[in-house]
């Protein structure tokens, strides 16, 4: 075949001596999935509707003098900027870490490793091609919102220069976090579980490790706070945006001017990937090698039959056997030892963020506890949906999905397996904010009557979750479709409506929350806040039971008898949600089986 | 009757896998589904085993309609998909244990179950291995293990021996015939013919999702006329000789040579071997053996499935 021109063009753009022809053919194959259709238009089209919201909310609303109006626009445009930036920011992180999930582990499962080591096709190739090809997608949805932002820059306010700095930091640290996954995929066949190690690996990176030296650095070492601050933002992407939004909205308050230190970061970061992907590729190659002589299970784990097969004691079945075989899946799959490590990593930092606040004399603060609910709720509810969207669909990649449909397990022990089984490895979790607040009841800077609240806040948006994760599960092929369509619908059901809700409400109601207070009033989220402002915090916490307050949005002030209620009907309203949810599964439980 | 369809049909959309399929299949019979790649064999299997449900026409499995007695012909089939996967967390032992909970074996017959079917497929020894840490072999041998937990009347087999080495794929056929002796009906498809050649009662070819042919294996040969092909082997001198006359023969369609023999198409099979025998004594030629040349199942599949490629 002659090369034509167009060819050569096109080999140019793509870069096709470094990412060869594997970059081609993930190309052809990602754009042909609607996943990803949906994905892209879905995204561009929330920017779209929240931008062109936001500006009519703010600048429509309020007065006619044109001065005031040309300054509304600029701050306007200021707000509108930094809000997209950083959520675009967190947002690519987040599908970046789902994108590369299963970069190498498909072809490690598919068995195509080895065939891909006899062709003449690099190790160097393959991994740039399949980094590349995910990550275009994405780098493609970053680039196209930046003509949206240019749209804004005409309110006036932005300058270029933060449009661009952002731009950057956002894009290495995309290709960071993508070959930090990419990185653990190798290891692990299941998604999910990469998705987890991922986000977990991350939190240590850049949140807890930099917490934990600034407590280490300017409360032992006295290193002055401002050259730490500076430490951090260097090192940390995270760290960096937020730097760069107070720059932008309030430059006096900054500690320093992140003028050329961002291009440090940028390079650090890219050198930081090089090694890794130089690691990546020498570990793939081992595998590679080692499938293509048949000493690699599908796990991509080195087969250790001996060992295996003296691991003795066999569990006998109990009760219905689904329910059994979900009962003692842990999951996480992590082995001893690391799983000692991780629970020394999670009580370590939770204690040293501790010993800082208290340092800080801000835990007997209402807001303190707040903030710790909050982390601890989301997270929590971050993980029950990944667990529970990954259920069935892990059945369907595993194939096992069709033999247990011929057994005379019914649907319905099958669905209930699958949720108890998702609550119980999530227990874990929630347990965290359960075992937080009893903590500081005891300690007395939160009143006792916040932990049946906690409790009744937290099952049901822990089943609720789960419910729904099982859906998006019996709905999709993918695992990581279901995943992310079930962290999509959360994200939108509980920080997406709110959102828009305040923007429209401004819109079209002038002045008045009643939208707004409408919806919070059905957010679990909206009552954990606001249950732990009206009775933790130093104050609030030694008043009796008697005398509790509560003041919502909506309905005034009640007692703590009137709170219950309320809050066993919002929990009653998700709970029946959810067995809607678990009624459609049970009817397209047998739908697309294979 | 162990199976039946009536007009069966399947569409995924636009593409139709299964046209109006008639199928039967008598208790205690082994029955060989073949097709080329694409057929509708899987497609048929997952319909009887109640995993999909057919665009138009009924199945049958014991007299009951797949479509609304799913629980009573789940009892009944014992099915093994093409692709089988295990639950990479189990052992052996637990995994069958698990398949046998959920065919609501009791609790206290479980361990003797298991343990039977173990032995019966050879598996004793890998009790507490962790499935996933099987050879392909193995795991196909867990299949059918499981498959036999519940002591189905009907088994279903889709393509059982693929992947397997020719001695494990003895081993399965020993186990089928021993489990055709248990008063088993069997369905099996396989791409490895002359395997369903020697364990089949009956056999049926399926192609485009219609039924091309179905009936014993006799019927193919007749259908064929496979008897009218004689083989022919005579001393090297008198070959060139032999070719002469045999061509001369009005009955006999065409010679061909091969490497250490003759092979002689007759119009007409029943006389065949005597025609042959006659003129060659008449002619003088040395013969070293006549026989008729057996047909192999796979000739047989090429035949009735051809000009029919996708
Ligand atoms: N889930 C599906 N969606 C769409 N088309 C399908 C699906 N499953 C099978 N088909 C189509 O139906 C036809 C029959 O497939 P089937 O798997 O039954 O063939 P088969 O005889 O088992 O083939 P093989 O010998 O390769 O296993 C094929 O053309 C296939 O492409
Ligand atoms: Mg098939």
């Amino acid at each position: 075949m002659k090369h034509t021109f167009i060819d050569r063009v096109y080999d140019a753009v793509t870069l096709s001596w470094l990412t060869g022809p594997i970059f081609s053919k993930e190309l052809r194959i990602s754009s042909r999935r609607k996943r990803n259709y949906f994905l892209r238009s879905s995204y561009l089209l929330i920017l779209l509707i929240a931008i062109l919201l936001a500006w009519e909310a703010m600048v429509h609303s309020y007065s006619s003098n044109v001065v005031y109006r040309v300054s509304r626009l600029s701050a306007a445009g200021m707000a509108i900027t930094g809000t997209v930036v950083m959520v675009q920011f967190y947002l690519a992180i987040l599908v970046s870490v789902i994108m590369l999930s299963n970069a190498i582990s498909e072809e490690v499962y598919h068995k195509t490793l080895g065939v891909l080591m006899s062709t003449p096709i690099s190790m160097v190739q393959v991994i740039a091609g399949k980094l590349l090809s995910k990550l275009l997608q994405l780098i493609l949805l970053v680039c196209l919102t930046l003509p949206i932002l240019g749209i804004v820059r005409v309110f006036g306010g932005v300058p270029w220069e933060y449009l661009i700095k952002s731009f950057c930091v956002t894009l290495t640290a995309v290709i960071f976090v993508g070959i930090w996954t990419l990185y653990l995929s190798i290891h692990q066949k299941h998604a999910y579980i990469v998705i987890i190690r991922s986000i977990l690996g991350l939190i240590v990176f850049f949140f807890v490790a930099p917490l934990f030296f600034g407590w280490l650095a300017i409360g032992e070492l006295n290193v002055d706070d401002d050259s730490y601050l500076l430490c951090v933002a260097v090192t940390n992407p995270m760290f960096l945006m937020a730097m760069l939004m107070v720059e932008l909205m309030e430059p006096r308050g900054m500690p320093f001017a992140t003028n050329s230190w961002w291009i440090v970061h940028c390079l650090m970061m890219l050198g930081i990937s090089t090694l890794l992907f130089i690691r990546a590729v020498t570990v793939v190659r081992k595998k590679a090698l080692l499938q293509a002589c048949g000493q690699l299970d599908d796990g991509g784990k080195t087969k250790r039959r001996s060992k295996t097969e003296k691991l003795g004691k066999i569990h006998h079945v109990k009760g219905p056997p689904v329910l059994w075989k979900e009962w003692r899946d842990s999951r996480l799959k992590m082995g001893g030892a690391k799983r000692i490590i991780a629970c020394l990593l999670v009580t370590g930092s939770i204690l040293i963020s501790y010993a800082i606040f208290e340092n800080e004399n801000f835990l007997d603060d209402d807001y303190c506890h707040i903030m710790y609910a909050m982390i601890f709720a989301g997270l929590s509810t971050f993980l029950t949906a990944i667990f529970a969207a990954t259920t069935i669909t892990s059945e369907k990649a595993s194939r096992t999905w069709p033999a247990l449909l011929c057994t005379l397990v019914t649907d319905w022990q099958i669905i209930w397996g699958k949720v108890i089984g998702v609550l119980r490895r999530s227990t874990l979790f929630w347990g965290i904010l359960v075992l937080h607040m009893t903590i500081f009841i005891l300690v007395g800077y939160i009143h006792p009557a916040a932990l049946p609240h906690i409790v009744m806040i937290a099952m049901p948006v822990a089943f609720f979750t789960t419910c729904s994760g099982v859906f998006f599960s019996s709905l999709f092929k993918h695992t990581t479709s279901a995943v992310v369509a079930n962290m999509i619908f959360v994200a939108l059901l509980w920080a997406g409506v709110p959102f828009f809700a305040t923007i429209i409400g401004g819109i079209f109601f002038r002045g008045s929350d009643v939208l707004i207070e409408t919806v919070v009033m059905t957010n679990p989220f909206y009552y954990l806040i606001e249950v732990l402002d009206d009775i933790a915090g130093k104050g609030d916490a030694s008043t009796s039971w008697s005398r509790l307050r509560y003041s919502w949005a909506v309905g005034g002030k009640m007692n703590f008898i009137e709170a219950t209620v309320l809050l066993w009907v919002v929990a009653s309203a998700y709970i029946v949600t959810g067995l809607g949810f678990l009624k459609i599964v049970k009817m397209r439980l047998r739908k697309n089986i294979v | 009757m162990m199976i039946e369809t009536v007009n069966l049909t399947k569409c995924y959309g636009q593409l139709q896998a299964l046209g109006n399929l008639n199928l039967t299949i008598n208790q205690g019979d082994i029955f060989g589904f073949i097709g080329p790649n694409g057929a509708g064999k899987t497609t048929t299997m997952r319909i009887l085993a109640t995993l999909l449900e057919p665009t138009q026409g009924q199945a049958f499995v014991d007299g009951k309609n797949v479509l609304t007695h799913g629980k009573e012909v789940r009892r009944t089939v014992g099915y093994m998909p093409d692709f089988m996967g295990v639950y990479d967390d189990l052992k052996v032992f637990e995994y069958l244990e698990f398949f046998a909970a959920a065919f609501d074996i009791p609790a206290k017959q479980r361990k003797s179950i298991v343990e039977g079917v173990l032995e019966l497929t050879d598996l004793e020894g890998k009790k507490t291995a962790a499935v996933d840490s099987l050879s392909r072999g193995m795991q196909q041998r867990l299949g059918l293990a499981r498959v036999l937990i519940h002591d189905p009347k009907v088994l279903i087999l889709d393509e059982p021996a693929s992947g397997l080495d020719p001695r494990a794929r003895i081993e399965i056929r020993e186990l089928l015939r021993e489990l055709k002796k248990m008063g088993k009906t069997i369905m099996i498809s396989s791409h490895i013919l002359s395997e369903l050649e020697e364990i089949c009662d009956y056999v049926g070819i399926i192609e485009h999702g219609q039924l091309v042919f179905s009936g014993t294996l006799d019927e193919i040969w007749k259908k064929l006329g496979t008897h009218s092909k004689v083989r022919v082997t005579v001393v090297d001198e008198h070959k060139a000789k032999a070719i002469e006359l045999l061509n001369a023969v009005p009955e006999i369609e065409q010679v061909v040579e091969q490497k250490s023999h003759l092979l002689v198409n007759f119009t007409d099979g029943q006389i065949a071997g005597s025609v042959v025998a006659k003129t060659l004594v008449g002619g003088d030629v040395d013969i070293v053996s006549i026989e008729p040349e057996k047909m192999k199942l796979d000739d047989a599949f090429l035949q009735l499935t051809k000009g029919m490629v996708h």
